[in-house]
């Protein structure tokens, strides 16, 4: 039996003022860097500490988020 | 801090270089670093750019990894990009934003110029148009790109683009706001002299850290 162990990707608060962030790209291909974030005019990567597969991507489509709203369910590779 | 002058310089080569440097800052084997230089004349396309707003066809735009719409750049515009370690001073990307603007008003103070900001859209604004754009970048909390400063660099560029994406920006210098010429290398250090005092004023080492990774 494989243990699957399912992690949530939400919309980071980048400081005091961040209120919402634009999902500028998904970059799940690349591996380790998941998605970049932009907010106001400056972007940043965000990138995963666990290895796994993108299971189910809840906000599909770029644009923007709330801080904390859940984006996506990755499935770690680890678990099978 | 270092500060690194290069002069004019190709966007692709002070790209690579600010690659570099992220990695070498985040690695711990540089100390943040300030560069300032001109680029020779080329179109960017940051992260929420339209290529609706490029007007003439033939315009080819570099897109890169930064906040913000499509900007210009040219000799007589002063490019300055940080390579700092936000993660050792205070993990809050707008706020970084407003230190950016910050410095720049003081700049422009420094030459009698009264600019301001303007709610929600970032830059540095004057009751003649907008005097400086600012677009970043950061990767693990250090920051790359930044702003560019128009000292004296021929506006007609602009009208190429709908700068920054706002229909009806109209983009101002130094120099026509003053109608006298303004030196670079005085731009250069009044920056210069703005930025290590507010950097430690609005972002001092070792803070409390709030936000994610």
């Amino acid at each position: 039996m494989s243990k699957i162990k399912i992690h949530t990707i939400t919309m980071p608060k980048w400081g005091l003022t961040m209120e919402k962030g634009t999902i500028a790209s998904w970059l799940i291909e690349e591996g380790m860097v998941i998605l970049e974030v932009d907010t106001d005019k400056i972007v940043q990567p965000i990138e995963g500490s666990l290895s796994g597969v993108l299971r189910q991507n809840i906000a599909k489509e770029e644009g923007t988020r709330v801080c904390r709203q859940v984006k996506a369910l990755l499935q770690l590779n680890r678990a099978f | 801090m270092d500060v690194k002058d290069l002069g004019l310089m190709a966007f692709a080569e002070a790209y690579a270089l600010q690659e570099e440097l992220v990695a070498a800052v985040m690695a711990g084997t540089s100390a943040e670093t300030l560069l300032l230089l001109e680029h020779p004349p080329v179109y960017t396309l940051g992260r929420s750019g339209s290529l609706q707003n490029i007007l003439d066809p033939s315009i080819e735009t570099v897109q890169i990894n930064r906040g913000g719409d499509i900007t210009y750049h040219a000799p007589g515009q002063l490019v300055g990009y940080p390579i700092i370690s936000l993660g050792q001073r205070r993990r809050d990307l707008r706020h970084y934003l407003r230190f950016l603007e910050e410095v720049l008003i003081q700049v422009a103070a420094d030459f009698g110029v009264e600019s301001y900001r303007v709610d929600g859209e970032t830059g540095v604004w004057t009751e003649q148009g907008k005097l400086a754009s600012i677009g970043a970048g950061a990767r693990r909390w250090v920051t790359m790109h930044g702003f560019a400063l128009n000292v004296s660099l021929d506006l007609a560029g602009f009208q190429r683009i709908i700068p920054c994406g706002i229909v009806g920006c109209t983009m101002t210098s130094l120099q026509e706001i003053l109608g006298r010429p303004v030196t670079m290398a005085h731009v250069k250090e009044s920056t210069l002299v703005h930025f290590e005092r507010l950097l430690d004023q609005w972002l001092p080492v070792a803070s409390d850290e709030v936000g994610d990774i």
